[in-house]
């Protein structure tokens, strides 16, 4: 209700609405704040913001604004809090699944000028970083004491660890290494009413809940992480690396059991399919073997002593398995080069279409043939083409979809392909997302995958951390009682069950 | 004490919270009971239900490396199923104490020899009860899973708190085919500090804990491989001063032993944590000590023993005041002996309303245990 300073706070999206009038008023409070320069009020600018990585659904913020300090971020978040506003945090952007999506009455939150490692404790294997801080650049920081921060998603050169915290993000090696959560000792966040709030401490003395890996993964819905330490891995002392063609997308999945009944731990298995290999091909002038239709990438790390004997067992595996070609990558170089490759596949992609959507889905590794076989079928009844080029080693698939977002019928056939390759993960006893989190995505889906009372006590969890639904609504969990999701997804209507896209 | 009744099922379990009465005390599950020492008295004395009977290996799904189980099995019977296929779980994979599922999760138990991980990294999915009794479930049968929150999460270390655990599904791993250790006398700090950025940086060792027994100091760095990897790191490992190797039935030896000493029946356990550098040194034995200490070198736990209930609580105050700046020292004591004041080295602080806001939000009933947590949440 106009003049009423509380009155945003609650109830249907469109009494958010309101919130633009008041953006200017807003946005001066927020410069006073921050600095004039790190205020984003102008349309032309704000719309840079109106999507992440998912592109399929865009809204653009009513203001958008980038702290220097937790204690800026803070005061940004109850600022904006007051003000009737939702608070959307943004690290680089790079959610596959709409984590960062905005909209009408939010404020985005960007904590990419959060970049300070404050401490690198090379002994203790720990470093205190900023949310801003670059996966990649941690990484670069910590391998002088030989260590590196080990989860490795894509996105890695850009990537911040504030976003990494949100969705728990993975990677290749996190087959070996585990998920972000298992290298995050301690989170600092900023609450809704301003405060900022530490998890724990770098201690592992343990005593009561695990509060870090509650807020690890929560996807920006309890507050925005400004801080975090986190755990560093040393690096292995030795690698190998080695790739195997396939003459089909089953053959090369099915080998992933093999690989890991050898007694193997892999530090990484990825798959990658014919037509991302043919991708590779046109932007990276990449050669494989023309019978190839997938290939794995495998690598050991570890000691020295005993990698060989390991790379031989994989080899072997692959062979069982049909392999057409085993070759080890015997250079530093080569090995670089391959996961260059992987690591830009979907980049590559763009040479195929204008537009894809890569779908995170999880099955159990030994379902992974029959999946695989499944999903070509739904996207041949949908006519969508998709490449395959994901995590064979977790069951963590990524079918990417490839579509002309100028094209209704496509973005439609694309959207109700992704919901059927989902609906099929859950069937499989998998998961409806392996590391690129829910955001908007997949919200329609959570109530298949969880049991009403699951769903229920999730939602009571987040109404501890964000009393007043101001922290990225409409993301992760669905909220309930028949009330639509008070978030940024106004503007969408539905297919399958109807949801429409802004085109 | 009479034996508490046993609950045949979760379905029953679930019959017993839905039946309370406002105001009937809340239901606390009971294992071996290594826990009921831990913490603060509970606000309101439970109705304790011996949970054992829920021992059901759910499902192994060994080609996956995934395990779901009841939470009244106990971690020994865990491990044996898994051995049978090659596999292991390097959390206490070596406790022969009969402590249960549901009690590593709910204390977050660990193991000197801490390397592999804590229980949480490698828990992939719970299916609980709320205070209700309606079934909750978080996180799945996956590897790799970041739908919805992690619930698990929250429950590892809450002492049943937030939700009563019925089933855990694990992430497991090929078990190494050989075993081994190579033991130090007391090395001093300096050559400690080598050997364990040589042992976490070059030998990949699974555990290197320094541990004081009697009068007897010294470190043991741990190992598990493929026999000839086993072999090398040992060999390396003996390198970096006069060392003692232990056979692989005598390394195992020592870390089953050191596995159920951290586990409280009978006798008090302190246990805690800090900066891994700045432990050793930190327990110094003396001949007129009579109080053991462990402490993981590579994460960071400590434990330490004191005789008995009475020695305990005289010295811990004394104890924490030497710890390095940031460890913590908690303090459990066996079945009916009186607890300390201070039973936690570390209290919640600023998210000590948040944590309490989280208890009456997710159990407004009061149907599970409360108050022994940090902040008596």
């Amino acid at each position: 209700m106009p003049g009423a300073p509380n009155a945003y706070r609650h109830g249907p999206h469109h009494q958010r609405a309101g919130l633009r009038v008041r953006a200017n008023r807003l946005a001066d409070l927020l410069a006073r704040r921050v600095g004039q320069d790190h205020v984003l009020a102008d349309s032309r600018l704000r719309a840079v913001y109106e999507s992440d990585a998912y592109t399929l659904e865009k809204a653009v913020p009513e203001l958008v604004v980038f702290p220097g300090t937790p204690e800026e971020t803070a005061e940004v978040v109850a600022a904006a809090v007051a003000a009737g506003a939702a608070v959307v945090p943004r690290g680089a952007g790079t959610s596959l699944a709409g984590g960062c999506l905005a909209g009408d009455g939010t404020v985005v939150v960007c904590t990419s000028r959060l970049t300070a490692i404050e401490t690198l404790d090379a002994v203790n294997r720990q470093a205190l970083v900023g949310a801003g801080v670059v996966n990649l650049e941690l990484t670069r920081a910590a391998r002088r004491h030989g260590l590196h921060f080990a989860p490795d998603p894509s996105s890695q050169p850009v990537a911040t660890i504030g976003g990494n915290i949100a969705n728990n993000s993975g990677g290749p090696h996190t087959l070996k290494y585990g998920v972000t959560a298992q290298h995050v000792a301690a989170v600092e966040w900023a609450t809704p009413d301003g405060r900022l709030l530490w998890s724990g401490d770098r201690s592992p003395a343990g005593g009561g809940a695990d509060l870090t890996g509650l807020v690890v993964g929560s996807e920006g819905t309890f507050g925005v992480v400004t801080r975090a330490w986190v755990r560093l891995t040393p690096e292995p002392p030795a690698v190998r690396t080695l790739t195997a063609a396939f003459p089909s997308t089953e053959a090369a999945a099915g080998a992933v059991s093999g690989i890991l009944a050898s007694g193997v731990t892999p530090a990484a298995v990825e798959l990658m399919d014919r037509r991302v290999l043919h991708a590779l091909s046109l932007a990276f002038s990449m050669s494989f073997s023309p019978r190839a239709e997938a290939l794995l990438l495998v690598e050991v790390d570890g000691l020295e002593i005993g990698l060989d004997d390991e790379l031989s067992r994989v080899a072997e595996a692959c062979r069982e398995a049909g392999a057409l070609l085993v070759t080890e990558a015997r250079e530093n170089a080569e090995r670089a080069r391959l996961w260059m490759a992987r690591k830009r596949a979907f980049g590559a992609l763009g040479r195929l279409a204008r537009n894809f959507c890569t779908q995170d889905g999880v099955v159990p590794r030994s379902r992974l043939p029959q999946v695989l076989t499944a999903i070509d079928a739904v996207a041949e009844r949908h006519g969508v083409a998709v490449a395959n080029v994901f995590h064979a080693g977790d069951g963590n698939l990524h079918p990417v979809l490839l579509y002309d977002e100028r094209n209704p019928a496509e973005v439609e056939a694309v959207l109700a392909a992704s919901y059927e390759i989902l609906e099929l993960c859950l069937r499989e006893g998998g998961s409806l997302t392996g590391e690129h989190g829910i955001g908007v995505e997949k919200i329609d889906l959570m109530d298949r995958a969880f049991s009403p009372a699951s769903l229920e006590y999730m939602r009571r969890v987040r109404a501890v951390f964000d009393p007043v639904s101001s922290c990225n609504p409409g993301k992760a969990v669905p909220a309930g009682g028949g009330c639509p999701d008070d978030g940024p997804r106004r503007a969408l209507g539905r297919v399958r069950p109807g949801r429409e896209v802004s085109l | 004490m009479s034996a508490p009744p046993r609950a045949a099922d979760e379905a029953e379990l679930a019959a017993r919270l839905r039946a309370r009465a406002p105001g009937d005390p809340p239901l606390m599950p009971w294992g071996s009971g290594c826990l009921s020492g831990r913490g603060y008295p509970p606000a309101t004395a439970p109705v304790t239900v011996d949970v054992r009977a829920l021992n059901r290996v759910v499902q192994h799904a060994a080609e996956d490396l995934v395990l779901t189980v009841e939470t009244g099995l106990s971690w020994p019977a865990l491990q044996a199923t898994l051995a049978r296929r090659g596999q292991w779980l390097p959390v206490l994979p070596f406790l022969s104490a009969p402590v249960t599922v549901g009690e590593v999760l709910a204390g977050d138990l660990r193991s000197p020899v801490a390397g592999y991980g804590a229980v949480g990294d490698y828990l992939l999915g719970v299916r609980f009860l709320n205070g209700r009794g309606e079934v909750v479930e978080g996180g799945g049968r996956v590897v790799k899973n970041v739908a919805g929150y992690a619930l698990g999460r929250l429950l590892t270390g809450s002492l049943d708190t937030f939700g009563l655990v019925t089933q855990a599904t694990f992430k497991v791993l090929p078990r190494p085919a050989e075993f081994g250790a190579v033991e130090f006398a007391d090395l001093g700090a300096e050559r400690t500090a080598t050997l364990v950025e040589t042992a976490a940086l070059r030998l990949a060792a699974g555990g290197v804990v320094a541990w004081s027994e009697r009068d007897r100091r010294g470190v043991t760095v741990f190992f598990g491989g493929d026999p000839a990897r086993v072999g090398w790191q040992m060999e390396s490992a003996a390198e970096l001063g006069t060392a003692h190797r232990l056979t692989s039935s005598a390394a195992l030896q020592r870390w089953r032993h050191w596995e159920d000493r951290t586990v409280s029946f009978r006798h008090p356990v302190g246990w805690g944590g800090g900066r891994p550098a700045d432990l050793p040194g930190t327990f110094p034995a003396s001949s007129s000590s009579p109080d053991d200490t462990l402490a993981d070198l590579l994460r960071g736990h400590l434990w330490w023993f004191p005789a008995d209930g009475e020695r305990a609580r005289a010295q811990l105050a004394g104890r924490r005041r030497r710890l390095p700046k940031g460890a913590h020292l908690h303090l459990d004591l066996p079945a009916g002996e009186q607890r300390p004041d201070a039973p936690w080295g570390r209290e919640p602080g600023a998210v000590l309303t948040l944590l309490k806001n989280l208890k009456h939000t997710l159990d407004p009933d009061g149907g599970l245990p409360a108050g022994r947590l940090p902040g008596r949440v």
